[in-house]
């Protein structure tokens, strides 16, 4: 028995100790796909509870889960994008200004380190000027390790359509990558 | 993934690392078995037995 499915019969015999346990590990990665798929920060929390919320009913009602983390992830991945699909008409999109301040602040002394800080920093910009099409099939391919295949179906999209949408998302990050002015480091 | 492609997951798994989580996650996530339990008593007691996903960062500071 693994130590997840350990902490699903913990869960559903009471242990309420045990939901967090399995949880934890999942919530920092599951935010920031959620973040990174609706570029809001309200409603990326939105969607992380109530996947919690989800998985916890789930988990109580017999659910049979053979891999949580899998399907944890899964299930947050499938609730952004219904959030993002009831939103696209809004299109709404964060300036620079409201970016910068979801960035961590936490200090780095090494040079290096803030220098290659600053380079993720930029990246991260750039991820979230994509378009919302372009950046789904990057989070979900680089970042949640999901195949074309599972994409596809996922986005209910072609293949070629998928692997069409990453090379355009690869080629504007590069294009913006070097646009990007540099600042000189005093 | 070829090596272009493992680059480009370590750059964009970096970057998107970068991006803060808000505390109040983990605490819900934490309270959430809680919170059920008690909506599900409140729901026997003819309350609404709903668990309401507003966390405290809707706080205005």
């Amino acid at each position: 028995m693994t130590r997840e499915s350990d902490l699903l019969d913990q869960c559903r015999n009471g242990k309420k100790e045990a939901f967090y346990e399995l949880v934890e590990p999942h919530i920092k990665k599951a935010y920031r796909t959620a973040f990174a798929i609706l570029h809001s920060h309200h409603e990326a929390e939105d969607a992380v509870q109530n996947c919690l919320l989800e998985a916890y009913k789930s988990i109580m009602s017999q659910k049979e889960i053979q891999v949580f983390g899998g399907w944890f992830h899964q299930l947050i991945v499938h609730r952004s994008l219904d959030l993002a699909r009831r939103k696209m008409k809004e299109s709404e999109r964060l300036t620079a200004a409201e970016v910068l301040p979801i960035l961590s602040s936490k200090e780095r002394s090494p040079i290096d380190k803030v220098l290659e800080a600053e380079r993720h920093d930029q990246l991260l910009s750039q991820i979230l000027k994509l378009h919302s099409h372009h950046r789904t099939v990057i989070v979900l391919y680089y970042f949640q390790e999901m195949s074309i295949e599972e994409i596809s179906r996922m986005l209910e999209l072609k293949e070629g359509t998928v692997k069409s949408r990453l090379f355009h998302a690869r080629t504007q990050l590069s294009q913006m990558y070097m646009s990007e002015p540099k600042e000189d480091v005093q | 993934m070829n090596q272009q492609d493992e680059q480009w997951k370590k750059d964009i798994t970096n970057a998107l690392e970068q991006i803060e989580v808000p505390d109040s996650l983990f605490s819900f996530a934490r309270e959430l078995p809680d919170r059920m339990e008690a909506e599900l008593n409140s729901s026997s007691d003819g309350g609404a037995g709903r668990v309401s996903t507003i966390s405290p960062r809707r706080k205005k500071s």
